[in-house]
């Protein structure tokens, strides 16, 4: 019987555990092709729609996950600052220049899948979703990851400032 | 018979436009609380985008006890992507009067084209506009849609000096500079020569280039800087006696056409700077239009600070001074409320002092229901 309860507590710890690595780690995923070094502030510039381009001139076609979806929360908070609803007001601002913000993707799946296939996509996934990378796939950057990438959380928190204004030089 | 017949048509214009714009409000109300959707517009890159806002704004001045619908606007935006550097924006108003003009505008109307342009992108730090567009003056003339400000009065800085649009090219980008952010244009604006209409009443340029930049200072200050050199052509109505700008008697003999048809180009300057933090905003704009003899020029500016309540409830306050190309400096106060409601419905109440002689500027009390679409 003590069995049997242990090895339950064990599962239950064991899926917690997976659960809190879930919530925590964030994995930045470009097209293969994609050579540009990857950091937060060009995360920043690039999910803000503020760089266009990567530096072979090929489009950038960045995809969001769902607005109330962890992921998107977690990558909100350590690559642009804030949460999601805190860049409401500048993407309304954009959306007066005809400018969208990123398309959504439903899943970590979908994401993957779609960056493989399109030249100049980067996307972002849970890191357990990028144990194996797919082909087509470069992970590029690690966010909100355990100790081990911890001096990267203190890069990550100074980025953590109010949306721009929307009217710069539009 | 033909003022019965335009005051008819305007009748039935504002009318029309008022209620497109109520209808508009409405649907984007419903639709927003319907599908419990986040603010911002969940949409993909695509070819076509359909979008626009639409607002209603009631003011009471602060020498009358009438309540009166101060303005009807409704915009529709269209804008998409050819190629991945070819994008385009094309915008249509209504707006059934407006405040934002000189004085005596109060029976005016317009449907108008006001943006229509094209970008071609070479790179982030290259881009080539060519159309009709908002003068890159400011801040504020930019992202000047009523759901998008905190004041439904629109400070007299952020338009009194310039034309709001400018049909040419520009040259724009944005790229990073140590780490920060930062962005530039170059506009050119030829004046369109035979395309006037003698009863605009719109400043517009006749002949204009500038050039504006902007770069993030530290974390959540941003400065932007502006200059140009301008030749305007005003609107009848910048003559009137009730018009801000008052001549004194005898002070300009030059006849009217010299008055509304600038010659020379004068040199126009600003700076606007913004700070955001935690929910609230500090924001300053400064503009300044030299004369072309060695009076003094028009010089005008505001600070407006918008603080966070609780929710979407914002306490909005500004002060702005304004010092006519003829005339003397006229201060304005505004204190407001600003309250973000479900999707992207806005509210504003607030009321603007103007001291004395009143009747050239918005004063009293407004109040403002706006959303985008």
């Amino acid at each position: 019987m003590v069995p049997v309860r242990l090895i339950t507590v064990l599962i239950l710890v064991a899926l917690g555990a997976r659960t809190a690595i879930a919530q925590d780690a964030v994995a930045v995923v470009v097209h293969a092709a994609v050579q540009d070094p990857i950091d937060v502030a060009t995360l920043r510039r690039v999910f803000l729609v503020r760089q266009r381009f990567w530096s072979d001139g090929i489009a950038v076609r960045a995809v969001n996950q769902p607005a109330r979806s962890a992921v998107r929360i977690r990558f909100t908070r350590e690559a642009l600052g804030g949460t999601v609803q805190d860049y409401s007001t500048y993407w309304n601002d954009l959306w007066f220049h005809g400018t969208a913000p990123p398309a959504t993707l439903a899943s970590d799946q979908a994401v993957l899948l779609f960056v493989a296939r399109t030249p100049g996509a980067i996307g972002y996934v849970d890191e357990v979703s990028v144990s194996e990378p797919p082909s087509g796939i470069r992970v590029a950057l690690r966010l909100g990851a355990a100790s081990p990438r911890a001096p990267q959380r203190e890069t990550q928190r100074e980025t953590q400032h109010a949306p721009p204004p929307a009217s710069w030089v539009r | 018979m033909v003022r019965i017949v335009r005051r008819m048509t305007s009748r039935a214009y504002r009318i029309v436009a008022s209620s497109a714009a109520l209808a508009a409000l409405l649907g984007a109300w419903t639709a927003a609380a319907r599908a419990q959707l986040p603010a911002a517009p969940a949409s993909s890159p695509s070819r076509i985008q359909v979008g626009g806002y639409a607002s209603l704004t009631w003011s009471r001045a602060a020498d009358s006890t009438r309540v009166r619908l101060a303005e009807g606007n409704l915009a529709a935006i269209l804008s998409g992507s050819l190629t991945s550097r070819i994008t385009y924006l094309a915008e249509l108003d209504a707006v059934s009067s407006s405040r934002e003009n000189y004085a005596g505008r109060q029976d005016d109307r317009q449907l108008e084209v006001a943006r229509l342009y094209a970008d071609v992108s070479y790179s982030d730090l290259l881009r080539l506009r060519v159309g009709r567009f908002l003068t890159p003056i400011g801040q504020w003339n930019e992202i000047h849609a009523e759901p998008l400000t905190w004041t439904a009065v629109r400070p007299l800085t952020t338009y009194r000096s310039f034309a709001k649009y400018s049909t040419g090219a520009a040259l724009a980008g944005q790229g990073s500079i140590l780490s920060r952010d930062a962005g530039y244009a170059v506009w050119v604006a030829p004046g369109l020569l035979g395309m006037r209409d003698d009863d605009e009443e719109e400043l517009e340029f006749s002949g204009a280039v500038g050039t504006r930049t902007a770069v993030e200072l530290t974390r959540g200050l941003w400065l932007g800087l502006s200059a140009a050199v301008v030749r305007e052509r005003r609107p009848v109505s910048a003559l009137d006696d009730d018009s801000l700008e008052v001549p004194e008697p005898g002070e300009d003999d030059e006849d009217e056409d010299d008055e509304r048809e600038e010659r020379e180009g004068r040199a126009l300057g600003g700076f606007d700077l913004t700070y955001r933090t935690r929910g609230m905003e500090l924001r300053s704009e400064v503009v300044w239009l030299a004369r072309s003899d060695s009076r003094p020029g028009e010089r005008a500016g505001f600070v407006q600070l918008a603080l966070p309540l609780r929710g979407g409830l914002h306490a909005v306050g500004r002060a702005e001074s304004v010092t006519p190309l003829a005339g003397s400096r006229r201060e304005l106060w505004l204190g407001g409320l600003h309250w973000r409601g479900p999707g992207r419905v806005v509210v504003k109440l607030e009321h603007q002092h103007a001291g004395r002689v009143p009747g050239a500027v918005a004063h009293g009390w407004f109040l403002s229901v706006s959303s985008l679409f």
